[in-house]
């Protein structure tokens, strides 16, 4: 009978079907134990205890999914608006309970009698978005917490420290975090802080509360609340579109009765950003998200990309990935790219050349079905506050006459710094490099665009070079960008009677491109939306209006999505006016028709004329429409027949003079759970039209081949994967036609209990941006390298004059992609641990490699003779070679194996010795080696006495180490070290705990003089070093640590560092 | 070089193939058993848990992605990870970052951000703890070292094979108390300041770890079905019921959830505390916050 139960549960499960019946009552079923719990609504709480029947705890039950029935007032409530939380015994309401409201829970659960009986199982599913299912969430983690409880609670830390030393000088660091919770009266506040490591200057600081690291604050009564800290602030501008910015700052909500309010303040992460563009034929990356096309910072989760018109997600498995701190997008093998392919993304990225606000106030009134809502929002630069530039008051009147004509707005870039102390000297109007302090100024130059600039990087020279007026790619001068600023008023009004729904919407909008200038060289405009429309399940209409005046721009993502594939192209800023008529009747469940026609003005006069339409009998789908000189049609039949689900579909485009013809065919496999596939082949032919003879002719085609398969054998094989085979094909010579392999394969295999073998092969075709590297000397001391003068390269030093500069050129190289993870494991296999991890990843050019990166590790542990005797082997590889950077771009690799064998066999001494040993070379871009290292190192620690814990650690490293570029006139030579140290800690009580670790290292080598770098950590003679480590704990919350460092290196000053640290955790 | 790999891999075949057939005698045996309340399968591998206040985070096999399971159990969302881990090893979380780990490096998620970055490299990771929210020690296997991660990046020691041998799984226990396994057969508390303030000896090869709200420790072995539960400094034994093979182990809700063969999460009541009786035990285990 048990057995029964279980199977209801696991169907009601997995269906989602619900016990209950039309009228809502529950019907009479012998399933379980029936369970009622009935209690008044206080009007304020939304969590209410349920009793008995969840007390798993007592009766071993299990609630009956799809059971629960909840009544407020005798009127069942859908189950969107309550959570049952089974394991703590809580309803949660989603919805707001009336003071006195009545309510009764309902539900069965099943007791066990037999307690060793098993329970089937209850799948818990991840969609997944290749299958079709988009639902997958990208969540953002609340960082909030869990409901504060009635009484106040403080936690978090914080540390203040002091620190003096004979190098580093005295410094103070201090450290926050601060966690806040609880209630007063009916107001819940939740509060977090945190400043970490902040230096405090001598003279003392006062700091904002927003210039700590993170703050949030969430305060929460009875009709409102507020979030102070990292908020979104925005808007939903309806038919308009949807502002959203990542900020900080605070943003407050209140509602009472009918009327609701909204305020905010906050300053922004970035800058709203959109992209539309078409993908290239078979390269499924980088597509910048940067307002120039090259480069962007992005805020980390702020973009949205849509494919075709629907929203991807972003993941290595996934859809997409991007790297945000340059913007580049790239797609996964999952999505073909190619040129039809239509790429929409939304994002923020960082601008930082101003400080930044934005504010947001808005009412609302919803007097029964009707509702109002009016919001004013405004986002801006402070022409004051600048963050990069530092410009002077002339400077600032000479941008603010340029008035709108943004793309004036540049600045000499050479700046004179007296005989002898630039880089650069002036000649003939323009600039010429003459060496490190040898010239008169230091320039700053600005990457234009091929053919637009008059000087380019000169890689020899490791300097800018004229070149003539237009033949180079960069200027003498600064961009700077000008601080704007954007407002728009918003206000809607609509209604909603059941079936008949309508909406007005209207926004005035004022942007000002260059607030330097007197008028702020501002555009107003203003834009007017109309809905209205009529529906039932079966019939449905619905009438659109969109009008906007010039210069009325909308500051965020735009509601609609594919606008300029469903208008022939066009952009949403050219509408001045359009009229959209939809129509939709369903009335068999297998029969469905849409239509929709309408008509669109544009500001530049033209009219495009839209008329489309969709219909589905059965398993034959038709849809087609047309758009001033866009015309598409396409049919696709999907029957399913048993578990076989095989597709075949017609699609056809034509616009001006191309038109493209495709057929898809294709059939999935879901024979059950454990097994997925498909196979899909897709055929296009590219027509153009002649223009002498005004005939089609055929201008190339495309064939592809897909396969994916999701395959799960017993729990021990998995097999999961898309690939296929590409290729395109141009019937004239103009280009080249070219085949491609692509594919992901992932597979885990787990033969046996504790042996899995997994791996993971990908192939895909990208490109790589081609980058500058530059050497910018930003003042004495204030950089990160120093220019070498015999070699004339840079070297990384802290004291440094000049800093790094990466410069995306917005040029780009074909690149072939290929990456092969894969692990090996036997655990549990008595008395051997045995793992091998290896992972491989080239990105290759037509001319070569471009970047590689190889690692694996190899590593048994033998714990037989435990505890007399335990040996460890390992082996590892690290390799990288990067040279898309022609001086810092390096490979190197790295060579390791040891054996390690450790002895707990005597109570006195722990044994435990290691053999290593280790090569390691770094080449440069060029292959010639710059550095090589091969040694061995032999280290015998053992821990002596068991109350003693006294560490004596002896070690002999001798290598052989040659720098033939730098140093080539030291050859090869030999270094060896000898190191002895003790180490002991000391506890006095539970409270205070004192460490000491005292030693020295002796080395010695066949050359008298080492390289500079060597010599650095590694440097010869003896360096005797002492450690000293106090740490009291006065009670739970206050700890106070104390350390002393001494080192003495030959031939400098010794170095001694004392520091304190005062922590309290609370 | 490929001489030295040859013999070192000629020397360790040595040494195993010399082991084989012996055996081991554990100290203890399993005294009750612990019933499942229910299951929960997984449509994809993970091979860590754990607990980040009401949810649980787990690890996916294929190291793309961390999976966030909600507090009602009833919804999975997905983290997706913009890089690989290989091989993925383990999950960690505090209040501001979701930590992982592969066979070298130990990275940082930011909750509010999703962006994640390497805050540790060349090392081998045994174990995570939260020390303060934000910062983080890591049991580094290899070189024998509990490491304090600082929020910035610092990395201090914390405890040394001189305090204790092997670090292993670590976990945090109530009033700043941390929990960490050593040489795989004792299990060592110490307090904030690096003081040890007891120890239990555990069977040996133990590796999993995780602790309930009253401090108690729980222990496992990966693969072996046997929980083992340190009660004031007592251990007993629990047959865990339906597992077939635990790889990792997190307490939420009053609850002990198990990771199954990596595809399935087994949920057990705890055990009541054995000096207070039955509904009183049951309360103070937290089972029933709401009351």
């Amino acid at each position: 009978m048990l057995g029964v139960y279980f199977l209801f549960l696991q169907l009601t499960t997995l269906t989602g079907r619900s016990p209950l019946t039309d009228s809502g009552q529950i019907p009479v079923s012998p399933l379980g134990v029936r369970g009622e719990r009935v209690f008044v609504a206080d009007g304020i709480n939304a969590v209410y205890p349920v009793g008995k029947g969840f007390e798993i705890g007592k009766v071993q039950a299990v609630l009956i999914l799809g059971s629960d029935s909840v009544f407020v007032n005798s009127r069942l409530l859908p189950r969107s608006a309550y959570l049952l939380n089974v394991q703590e015994g809580k309803v949660i309401f989603l919805v707001h309970l009336p003071e006195l409201a009545i309510v009764r829970v309902v539900y069965r659960y099943i007791s066990f009698s037999d307690r060793r009986t098993m329970l089937r199982k209850e799948v818990l599913r991840v969609l997944e978005p290749a299958r079709g299912e988009t639902l997958i969430t990208v969540a953002r983690v609340d960082t909030i917490g869990a409901e504060p409880s009635g009484n106040w609670t403080v936690s978090g830390s914080k540390s203040l420290g002091f620190s003096a030393g004979s190098v580093s000088g005295v410094g103070i660091d201090q450290a926050t975090n601060l966690i806040l919770s609880g209630q007063v009266e009916d107001v819940f506040v939740e509060a977090e802080l945190s400043d970490q490591s902040t230096p405090i200057p001598p003279e003392g600081t006062t700091r904002e509360l927003e210039e700590l690291d993170r703050i949030a604050i969430a305060v929460r009564g009875r009709g409102w609340q507020g979030n102070f800290g990292d908020v979104e602030l925005g808007f939903d501008g309806g038919m308009f579109g949807k502002v959203a910015r990542r900020t900080v700052g605070a943003v407050a909500k209140g509602s009472l009765g009918n009327f609701s309010v909204t305020g905010g303040y906050a300053k922004p992460r970035g800058e709203f950003g959109s992209l539309l563009l078409n993908g290239i034929d078979g390269v499924q990356g980088p597509y910048p998200l940067a307002p120039d096309g090259r480069a962007a910072e992005i805020v980390p989760g702020s973009e949205k990309v849509y494919l075709d018109g629907k929203l991807l997600v972003r993941g290595w498995d996934a859809d997409y990935t991007i790297d945000y701190s340059t913007g580049e997008l790239i797609f996964t093998n999952r999505h073909l790219i190619d040129h039809r392919s239509r790429i929409e993304a939304e994002f923020q990225f960082v601008t930082g050349e101003y400080e930044r606000s934005g504010v947001v106030a808005g009412i609302g009134f919803q007097p029964g079905p009707f509702g109002i809502e009016l919001t004013f929002f405004q986002e801006g630069d402070d022409p004051n506050r600048m963050q990069v530039l530092d410009l002077s008051e002339e400077e600032k009147k000479l941008l603010g006459a340029l008035g709108k004509d943004t793309s004036r707005a540049w600045l000499p870039g050479g700046k004179f710094v007296g005989k002898g102390k630039g880089d650069y000297v002036q000649e003939e109007g323009h600039f010429r490099y003459v060496g490190s302090g040898r010239g008169d100024y230091q320039v700053r130059f600005t990457l234009k665009g091929d053919s637009l600039g008059s000087y380019v990087y000169d890689d020899s020279l490791l300097a800018f070079r004229y070149v003539g007026r237009n033949q180079g790619n960069y200027v003498d001068s600064v961009r700077v960008v000008l601080p704007k600023r954007q407002e728009v008023g918003y206000g809607k009004m609509v209604f909603d009677l059941g079936k008949l729904r309508g909406a007005v919407e209207g926004a005035l909008s004022r942007r000002s491109a260059n607030l330097f200038a007197q008028d702020g060289a501002s555009d107003q405009g203003g834009g007017l939306n109309l809905n209205l429309g009529w529906q039932d399940t079966i019939w449905g209409i619905e009438y659109r209006h969109r009008v906007a005046g010039t210069g009325f721009v909308f500051p965020g993502a735009k509601q609609e999505v594919d606008f300029s594939y469903r208008w022939a192209g066009s952009h949403q800023e050219e509408r001045k006016k359009s009229d959209e008529f939809f129509v939709r009747v369903a009335p068999l469940n297998w029969l469905e028709f849409t239509g929709d026609a309408g008509r669109m003005e544009q500001f530049s006069g033209r009219e495009l004329v839209r008329v489309g339409g969709r219909g589905r009998i059965g398993f034959l789908t038709l849809d087609g429409f047309k758009v001033d000189n866009f015309f598409r049609v396409g049919a696709t039949v999907a029957p399913r027949i048993f578990w076989l689900f095989p597709l075949s579909g017609f699609v056809f485009e034509e616009q001006g003079r191309e038109r493209n013809r495709g057929w898809d065919i294709g059939v999935d496999l879901k024979p059950g759970e454990r097994f997925f596939g498909g196979a899909g082949f897709q055929l296009v032919y590219f027509d153009e039209k002649d223009s002498l003879i005004s005939r089609w002719l055929g201008s190339g085609e495309s064939r592809m081949l897909n396969l994916n398969w999701d395959w799960s054998l017993m729990e021990r094989l998995n097999l999961e994967g898309v690939g296929g085979y590409q290729m395109r094909f141009y019937y004239d010579s103009t280009n080249s036609n070219w085949r491609r392999i692509f594919g992901t394969i992932n597979t885990v295999w787990n033969p046996v209990l504790g042996v899995r073998l997994a791996t993971d092969l990908s192939q895909s075709f990208r490109q790589v941006q081609l980058r500058d590297e530059q050497f910018r000397y930003v003042g004495p001391g204030q950089g990160q390298y120093v220019r070498d003068s015999i070699t004339g390269g840079y070297l990384p030093s802290p004291d440094g004059d000049y800093e790094r500069v990466v410069v995306f050129l917005g040029r780009f190289a074909a690149a072939q992609e290929l990456v092969w993870n894969g692990m090996v494991e036997f655990s549990r296999y008595e008395p051997l641990n045995l793992s091998l991890s290896f992972s491989r990843n080239w990105t290759r050019s037509d001319t070569g490699l471009l970047s590689e990166l190889f690692r694996t590790d190899l590593r048994a542990e033998l714990n037989s003779f435990v505890p007399v005797f335990s040996p460890t082997a390992g082996f590892s590889i690290d390799r990288s070679q990067d040279r898309t950077l022609t001086f810092t771009g390096r490979g190197t690799a790295h060579y390791r194996a040891f054996l390690e064998m450790a002895s707990g066999a005597l109570k006195e001494l722990e044994l435990q010795g290691r053999v290593e040993r280790a090569e390691r070379t770094r080449r440069l871009v060029s292959g010639e080696i710059d550095y090589e290292e091969k040694g061995w190192r032999f280290s015998f620690s053992p821990v002596v006495g068991k109350q003693l814990r006294l560490e004596v650690t002896l070690a002999y490293e001798p290598k052989e180490l040659s720098e033939p570029l730098a140093y080539p006139e030291l050859g090869r030579f030999r270094l060896e070290a000898f190191e002895g140290w003790v180490a002991r800690s000391s506890s006095f009580g539970k409270q205070t705990k004192l460490r000491i670790r005292a030693g020295g290292t002796y080395r010695r080598a066949s050359v008298a003089v080492l390289p500079w770098d060597v010599e650095l950590n590694q440097p010869l003679g003896l360096v005797p070093e002492v450690g000293v480590e106090l740490e009291q704990l006065f009670s739970e919350i206050f700890s106070a640590t104390g350390r002393y460092n001494y080192t003495d290196r030959p031939g400098r000053a010794a170095e001694q560092e004392l520091s304190f640290e005062l922590r309290a955790f609370f | 070089m490929k001489h030295w790999i040859i013999a070192l891999t000629l020397g360790g075949a040595t040494v195993i193939t010399g082991c084989r057939g012996t055996g081991k005698v554990e100290p203890f045996k399993p005294d009750a058993l612990l019933e499942p309340i229910t299951v929960k399968e997984l449509s994809e591998d993970a091979v860590a848990i754990c607990a980040d206040g009401g949810r649980l985070l787990l690890l996916s096999a294929s190291g793309t992605r961390v999976l966030v399971i909600d507090a009602g159990f009833s919804r999975v969302e997905t983290l997706p990870l913009n890089i690989r881990l290989v091989p993925p090893r383990g999950i960690g979380a505090d209040r501001y970052y979701i930590y992982l780990y592969d066979d070298n490096v130990l990275y940082r998620l930011a909750k509010d951000r999703l962006t994640i970055q390497g805050i540790l490299s060349n090392v081998r990771v045994a174990g995570l703890a939260g020390y303060a929210p934000g910062e983080v020690l890591v049991s580094d296997r290899e070189r024998q070292l509990v490491l304090l991660k600082t929020l910035f990046g610092e990395s201090r020691v914390f405890l040394d094979k001189v305090d204790l041998p092997q670090p292993g799984a670590m976990a945090n226990f109530p009033d700043g108390v941390l929990g960490i396994l050593s040489a795989s057969d004792r299990l060592v508390k110490v307090n904030r300041a690096g003081i040890v303030v007891g120890m239990v000896k555990v069977p040996s090869g133990v590796d999993i770890l995780c602790a309930d709200k009253l401090g108690r420790a729980l222990v496992l072995k990966s693969g072996e079905p046997v929980l083992w539960l340190d009660e004031a400094d007592k251990l007993k034994g629990y047959e865990l019921s339906g597992s077939g093979a635990p790889q990792g182990c997190a307490v939420t809700g009053g609850q002990l959830v198990i990771l199954d063969k990596g595809n399935r999460l087994i949920f057990y009541r705890l055990p009541a505390l054995s000096r207070l009786p039955g509904n009183e035990a049951e309360r103070e285990n937290g089972l029933f916050p709401g009351r």
